[in-house]
Parts: C-alpha cells; structure tokens; sequence
C-alpha cells in the first residue's frame, strides 16, 4: 500500500475553507514554517499532530492518512505508458492521487474493466478459431445465406426468367431459409444448454451466449509476455552485430522510446540473445547444412555442436519472406505452464497466457528433461504440424528440490509427404479441452463449451 | 466461347453461379468433389476457375497450389470464394497465388464484373 501525500491533501483542504497557514498553525501549536513544510510533503506526520489537524479541518484522520495500494498506482503507470500518450505528467501522479483519489479510483476502475475486455476478446476470438463444431456451424449458415441472397438477387434484377426457373429459384430461397433457422436454433440450443444447469442466472441482457460470462481457462494466470513483438522477427542487422543493439530496437519499435522500462529490458535481452546466436549460427552455416538437419533443431545442434535452446532460437528467426525458408512457430513455457515466449504460426495457435492442451509434447517434455521429442500433431480441422520440443532444468538443484524447467517447442506445418524428410509419430491433440471436440480425450480436464 | 469452371459442393449456390453464367453466354462445368478438381480443370480447360474454399476431400487451397504447381495450369485465372473471412485464409490463398479472393456471401454483380475482368485480362 501507498500512503497518499498528506501535506498535499492538508493544504488542499486548509484552502478550501480560506483558513491561512498561521491560523492552523497557531490551532495546533506549531510554527507556521513547520506547517509549510508539512504542506509541501517535506515532513512526514503522523500521531498527535495527525490528529489535531484533521481535528482543527474537521475532516477524519482516515482521510488524512487514505492509502491507495501499490497495485492501483502501478496500473495507471502501466496503462499510461502501453498508451504511449507522451504528455502525461507522470512524475506527478501522487499529487493527482492525493487531490482527485475518486477520479484515481475510477481511472483505475476503468482502466481494469478495459483490461478484461481486451481479455475477453482474445478469449472469443480463440473460441472462433478451435471450435470446429461453432466454426463449421457458422461456415454452413454462411453458406445458406450465401445461397439465398444469390437467388433473391437474381429474381430481383433479371426481369426475363423463365417461370420454371423463377419458381426454382423461390423454392431454393424457401428451402435455404428453413436450413438456416434450423442451424441458427440447432447453434443457439447448443450454447444454452451447456450452461444452463451450472449457472442458471448466467444469461446475459445483450443475450450472449452465457458460457462466455464464465472466466476463460486461461485468464487467470501469468500476464502474457511483451516481447511477442519482436520474437520471431528475423532482423539483418542483429544478424551482422554491426548496429547498436538500441539503434536496432529505435528502428524497429516506433514508440520504443515510450516502452515501459521492463518491456524495454526485454526486447534488449532478445535482442542480445538474438547477436549470440546469430553470431554462433551463421544463416549460410544453416543454409549450407540443411539437407544434413533438415531443419530438424536437434539435427542442426548435432551439426554444428550449438545447444538446442540456440538452434531452436535460430531456426524461429529465420528470413522466410523470401521463400526460401521454413516457417516456424515458437512457444517457450516454465513448469506452471506461463507462456514466455511465443512466435505464433495460423496452423497451431498458442496460449497467451498459460496452459493449452495437456497432450501437447511442450508439457509432456517436463516429464523427461533433456529427451527431444519430435512429433506430428493431428488437430481437429486443422492442418498437420510436426513440433519439436525439449526441456531443461534452469539452475542448479539442491537436494530433494529439483531446479526449476523450461519447455520449448518449435514448429512447422508438416511439408507434402517427401521421401527427403524425416516421418514423425502422430499425436491427436487440440488447442484447449474448453474448445476441442475430441469427446472420448482420456487427458480433458475440462467440459467441452458446446456439451456435444 | 468462355468457359468457366464452378468448384463448389453447395448445390443452392452452384445454381445460382450457373445461371449468372450463363446469362452472360459463358458455358459452364461444375464439379462437387474436391478430390476431382484437378482432373476436371484437365478435361474442361476453362478459361477461368471458381474455386471454393472448403470443398469435401480436397479443399480449395490444395487444390490451387497444385495448379500452381503445373506448368500447365500455372497461370489459370482463379477467383476463390470462402465462408470464412478471416485475414489468415486471404493471406494463404494469396501466397498460393490465387488470382481474386472473394468471401460469401457475396454481390452477384461483383463477382460478375470480377469475371469479366479476370477474363479481360488473361
């Protein structure tokens, strides 16, 4: 907790009833010069002295000595400079907390409602992209009104059409439309059912599915990560060291020099880990020696004798605009599953925040430290993936507590069957047992959103 | 005279696309399956391919990036349609080399006037 500044609020409150400093000064015995620099939060206060004076104002000690907690002060810092808004007097923050602590309260009201939106529509916006039953749902009932504003419009504006191909063309409008009304209910019957006998007060006035109400898995845990930004970004002039690695970040970063001083910390320590292993891993090395790695990371460590944390680190930064390259997804995790790093690929979408599905190999690598583990994930709908994935312990262990680990996993969309790369296990998997449609999954941890 | 391929397993929008065709005196093939796409193209030779997204055994990006594959074909004007409106598929059919991407659903006289100028251009 954060003691808001007393002597500000004493003076704000002093003039507000036109008193003068000598005649509050002289009400509680103390000189004027003292009361001054009271005022001017020179001297702290508190006791006796508190007492008189919210006695002599006549206002309550508690208001004096308010605190705001450390947490509300740190997010109005925070939101203000993710804003970039480079005109805000920061350095005077608890002189506007002191004299407007409601208007503090409600910026941090609202600057948290905005955060759980923001939230919220990353949460629906996965929920739109792993639902294959919600997905294929709203794909046919677009496909119905595809149909029927096609057909309408034909009728509308082609004057000649034979009777019999008018009267097709109304019936197709008349069947469509009964498709459409049957999986719009079929959708919304779904929605409310699987809710309903957990939480019968939870439908919601705009009439939103009511399980979106519900706290998202995922929402709960570690704050995602900032240096998603640059992760996975392939930058030449990391790849020379011949630029200052805060030149890089000005020219890469528009509002770097309003990044908040973590996220700065961050991009910095990417940023160097970047020249390291660029400089141990040389672009043509890699070029050079693909078809002995095939951009396998533990083949290309075996290779050229790198660690593995480096080549998956090199093969996520590799210039795939041209073509040339693969393309490869990244997630980096801690053994409470909080997501460290992620480069995200459209064929595997990853977690924000903290867990994703429990059959992935980036969880099951904690099993086995050390071990490489290459595999091809089979995802509902969605395109096969071959993902490579280790962990490692990160400092030393002492007796009977072992270190604390990290997971990797890097991936790729599994390339057209070629005799010149290697096959890998299949393992069905999905994005988030909330989301996934495999009802029989002897790992779900979670009931399926839809109830299918 | 125009040719024009229709890819799509709707049988609702295959007749309304038929008949806007037609009604600009282009002929028309149509084929269901995606699994058959390619070997349609072969024997119909079309001048210009409607190409559905999702299609059942082989979808529409498949599809696409084998005929871009072929010297043959590599050059075949092909206008997508999809359901799904997301970035990501404009984007993968984009980099597949798709000619036009069009989401359902969709103007008719857009995608006419889209056709014609897809076939002036070839």
């Amino acid at each position: 907790m954060v003691q808001i500044l007393v002597g500000t609020r004493i003076r704000e409150e002093r003039r507000k009833q036109g008193r003068k400093q000598t005649d509050l000064a002289k009400d509680v015995n103390i000189s004027p010069a003292y009361l001054n620099l009271i005022e001017h939060n020179k001297r702290q206060i508190a006791g006796e002295l508190l007492s008189a004076l919210s006695k002599s104002l006549g206002i309550s000690r508690d208001f004096l000595s308010e605190t705001l907690s450390t947490q509300t002060i740190e997010r109005i810092q925070q939101a203000i400079r993710t804003l970039g808004i480079s005109n805000v007097e920061l350095d005077r923050l608890d002189e506007f907390i002191t004299m407007f602590p409601g208007f503090a309260k409600l910026l941090d009201r609202q600057i948290a409602e905005s955060q759980t939106q923001s939230d919220q529509v990353a949460i629906l916006s996965d929920q739109l992209e792993h639902d294959v039953v919600l997905r294929e749902t709203l794909h046919i009932m677009l496909s119905n009104i595809t149909a029927i504003r096609s057909s309408a419009e034909i009728l509308l504006t082609h004057g000649n059409i034979p009777v019999e191909t008018r009267s097709k063309f109304n019936q197709n409008i008349f069947t469509e439309t009964k498709r459409l009304a049957r999986n719009t209910s079929h959708l919304l019957d779904r929605l409310d059912t699987d809710v309903a006998p957990q939480s019968p007060n939870a439908s919601h006035p705009d009439g939103h599915p009511a399980h979106y109400q519900q706290p998202h898995p995922m929402a709960d845990a570690t704050p995602a990560t900032d240096d998603q930004d640059c992760f996975g970004r392939h930058i030449p002039a990391l790849e020379t060291g011949t630029t200052t690695i805060d030149a890089v970040i000005t020219s890469y970063f528009t509002s770097a020099s309003a990044l908040p001083p973590s996220r700065y910390a961050r991009i910095t320590a990417w940023a160097k880990t970047y020249q390291q292993v660029a400089a141990m891993l040389p672009l043509e090395q890699v070029w050079d020696s693909r078809h002995d790695h095939q951009f396998s990371p533990f083949a290309l460590a075996d290779v050229t004798g790198a660690p593995v944390d480096a080549t998956m680190f090199r093969l996520a930064h590799l210039p795939t605009d041209t073509g040339d390259w693969p393309s490869f997804g990244y997630l980096e995790v801690d053994n409470s599953a909080g997501v460290l790093s992620r480069h995200e690929l459209p064929a595997l979408r990853l977690p924000h925040r903290s867990g994703a599905c429990p059959r992935w190999p980036i969880y099951r690598a904690f099993s086995c430290p050390g071990q490489a583990i290459s595999v091809q994930l089979d995802q509902l709908g969605s395109p096969l993936v071959i993902a490579h994935s280790i962990a490692k312990g990160q400092k030393e262990h002492s007796v009977g507590l072992p270190s604390v680990a990290r997971a990797a996993m890097l991936y790729e969309i599994a390339p057209a069957s070629s005799n010149s790369r290697p096959t890998y296990p299949t393992l069905e998997v999905g994005f988030h047992c909330s989301v996934c449609a495999r009802l029989d999954c002897v790992d779900r941890r979670v009931q399926y959103s839809l109830n299918q | 005279m125009t040719k024009i391929l229709i890819v799509e397993d709707e049988v609702f929008i295959i007749e309304a696309l038929r008949f806007l065709c037609e009604s600009e005196g282009w002929r028309v093939a149509v084929e269901t399956d995606g699994a058959e796409a390619l070997n349609r193209v072969q024997e119909e030779q079309p001048d210009v391919l409607l190409l559905d997204f999702m299609l059942p055994n082989r979808d529409g990006l498949d599809i696409l990036k084998a005929l871009r594959r072929n010297d043959m074909t590599a050059d075949l004007p092909v206008l997508m349609l999809t359901a799904k409106g997301h970035v990501r598929e404009r984007n993968l059919a984009e980099l597949a080399g798709v000619t036009y991407f069009m989401t359902k659903p969709f103007s008719n006289a857009e995608l006419i006037d889209q056709l014609k100028l897809m076939l002036a251009d070839r």
